[in-house]
């Protein structure tokens, strides 16, 4: 209590900051994080708010208004901003709509491959021997196989659903979040405090799920917002293909496709929804890398 | 080296095998096939028949083994469509493919060495982030909307390409570009990434030192160095492109293994489908043994590992 009597009131924060602050500061002097941090949330909101914020019904046909070029364009009106397609629906609001399938599909499959592949990783890294070597087989079958004819073979299968697009894909793109896991658990994997953890008696289930787990989360959380840029382009690519998303349902990849025999008069039709992907995924990109540099200044995994 | 090499080839064997297992159970996974052969309406003895002529009554594990010893000496069945040879319906598609493939590396080779190094030498520089900029474009574009954008702007627009088809060295253009764009980030990365690892390192410092030009430090020292993980992951990137064709040779109009596949897929032709599935593994697989080989001989760590 004393030694604080000589301490004056008004010095500037000489203790270290926290980590939690130093990662706020440093995500605020990150401008790729922050643009990435927009853009994401954007599509978030109009996921959520899809029904407030759509100026139309994205599924209500208008036959007497189809084709109808885009507000900057001769003939476009502010009814329909971007104006509509072949049977007169309002693009935006598709496309708004849109965003609810693509956020859906992106975090729904990134859950599902996060989990097996973290799994496959912690296992792998923390038991080594055979298991580590069964882990690394799979890998290596899952690497070997073509991906997307896969889900297309899975989908002619199953038939094509949100359920079951985010289930696949979530089944076919987990390799990485294992790679990384199963090298992040291996270095953890001779430190102090997991020795100590053992020592003391930690059952394994405890020391993988609450020794290991709260120290590569980091490097989950900037797989997962890579993975899930992938997984947005797998979808519409499998939607784009007519083997995914089913119409009427809007998602961005069948809107292309839905707009390719228009794309000689109308290509607004097909670049509308393909820069709305585009942007989407760059912004994701951008707050995963942002969140790498942010989570882990030192040593750029 | 040689043990390396026998220890490696096991295990592509295995995980081939592993491979040709999923690939023929995948299709099996929609139920019962005769039911789908036989077609709507089929009485209960017409299904029968049909799966009896197709041997879909035998078990499992008889029907694969079949399959797979059918395979090993390249008789991969006939396809439930147009009844040719599926290995004739492959070989003749393949090598459009194949070429695609190799064209789009070569493209995405083109870009990404020079800008990486360029974007090494200068780390921070313009070029730095023009290439960046290039990588990141590279990663998110959808390759479907990019190429019906260029479709749109030089077969549309400018009427300077040909917009689909597999005649004539014109029409692989738009789709090499497509197909390059997509590989090209990572091995820009990796250029860019060894490049500044490599002109760190003390034998460029004395190649500096001896007085050298720029030019032979950076492309005859550097470069030579830093190009090595770029050749093996080329290797892994080729096996990635032949499998991930069949969007742009949809788009194009190209008769190549990803559009059989896809057609194959579309008409539950499985014959077809599990065997180019099995056919294409088996090419990366094959691919990724080579680039592990190359890795191992030009560092001689790995062996030990």
């Amino acid at each position: 209590m004393a030694s604080n009597l000589h301490q004056p009131t008004d010095l500037p924060e000489v203790l270290p900051l926290s980590p939690r602050r130093e990662m706020l500061l440093r995500a605020q002097g990150h401008k790729g994080f922050l643009i990435g941090l927009a853009i994401v949330t954007l599509a978030a909101l109009c996921a959520v708010l899809a029904p407030v914020i759509a100026p139309h019904d994205p599924y209500v046909q208008d036959l007497t208004n189809r084709l109808l070029p885009p507000v900057w364009q001769d003939g476009g009106s502010a009814a329909h901003l971007l104006g509509t397609d072949q049977f007169g629906r309002d693009l935006l609001s598709r496309v708004i709509y849109g965003a609810r399938v693509t956020m859906l599909v992106g975090v729904g499959a990134v859950v599902v491959s996060g989990f097996i592949g973290s799994l496959l990783g912690l296992l792998g890294g923390y038991f080594g021997g055979w298991v580590d070597s069964a882990v690394v087989f799979l890998t290596s079958v899952k690497l070997a196989m073509p991906g997307v004819l896969i889900a297309l073979s899975l989908l002619t299968i199953f038939g094509g659903s949100l359920l079951s697009i985010t289930l696949i894909v979530g089944f076919l793109f987990w390799d990485r979040f294992a790679i990384v896991v199963r090298t992040a658990t291996q270095q953890l994997r001779s430190s102090d405090f997991i020795t100590a953890a053992e020592t003391a008696g930690a059952s394994k289930a405890w020391i993988i799920g609450r020794e290991i787990l709260p120290n590569v989360l980091n490097q989950i959380i900037v797989v997962a917002s890579l993975e899930m840029a992938i997984a947005i382009l797998v979808e519409a690519s499998l939607s784009f293909l007519g083997l995914g998303i089913q119409p009427p349902m809007p998602s961005w990849g069948l809107l292309v496709s839905e707009g390719r025999p228009y794309l000689m008069f109308k290509p607004y039709l097909i670049n509308v929804p393909g820069l709305t992907i585009f942007v989407l995924v760059v912004g994701i990109n951008l707050l995963g890398d942002g969140l790498r540099d942010i989570l882990s200044p030192r040593g750029r995994a | 080296m040689l043990s390396f090499f026998v220890r490696r080839l096991i295990v592509a064997i295995a995980v081939g095998i592993t491979v040709s297992l999923i690939s023929f159970a995948l299709l099996r996974m929609s139920g019962d096939l005769a039911l789908v052969l036989a077609g709507e309406g089929a009485t209960e003895a017409e299904v029968a028949e049909t799966a009896r002529l197709y041997g879909l009554d035998r078990s499992f594990a008889v029907q694969y083994l079949d399959w797979l010893a059918g395979a090993v000496r390249g008789d991969f069945g006939r396809s439930l469509f147009t009844n040719e040879p599926v290995l004739d319906m492959m070989l003749e598609t393949v090598g459009v493919t194949a070429l695609l493939a190799v064209l789009s590396l070569l493209f995405g080779l083109v870009i990404a060495i020079p800008l990486g190094v360029l974007a090494a030498v200068r780390a921070g520089g313009w070029v730095d982030q023009l290439a960046l900029g290039v990588a990141v474009f590279g990663k998110a574009v959808p390759n479907f909307w990019f190429a019906l954008f260029l479709v749109f702007f030089f077969g549309v627009q400018l009427r300077w390409l040909p917009i689909s088809g597999s005649q004539g060295w014109q029409s692989y253009i738009l789709p090499v570009i497509v197909m390059g764009t997509g590989v090209m980030p990572q091995l820009m990365r990796l250029t860019r990434g060894g490049m500044i690892d490599v002109l760190e390192a003390d034998f460029v410092r004395t190649a500096w030192a001896k007085g050298l030009s720029p030019g032979r430090v950076f492309f005859k020292h550097a470069l030579r160095n830093a190009i090595l993980p770029v050749v093996a992951v080329s290797a892994v990137s080729l096996g990635f492109l032949l499998g991930g064709s069949v969007i742009v040779e949809s788009i194009f109009a190209i008769n190549g293994i990803g559009a059989l596949a896809y057609e194959s897929i579309r008409r539950v032709d499985f014959p077809v489908v599990q065997s180019i599935l099995f056919f294409l593994s088996l090419i990366y697989i094959i691919l990724t043994l080579i680039a592990d080989l190359i890795n191992a001989r030009l560092d001689p760590r790995i062996r030990l590992t």
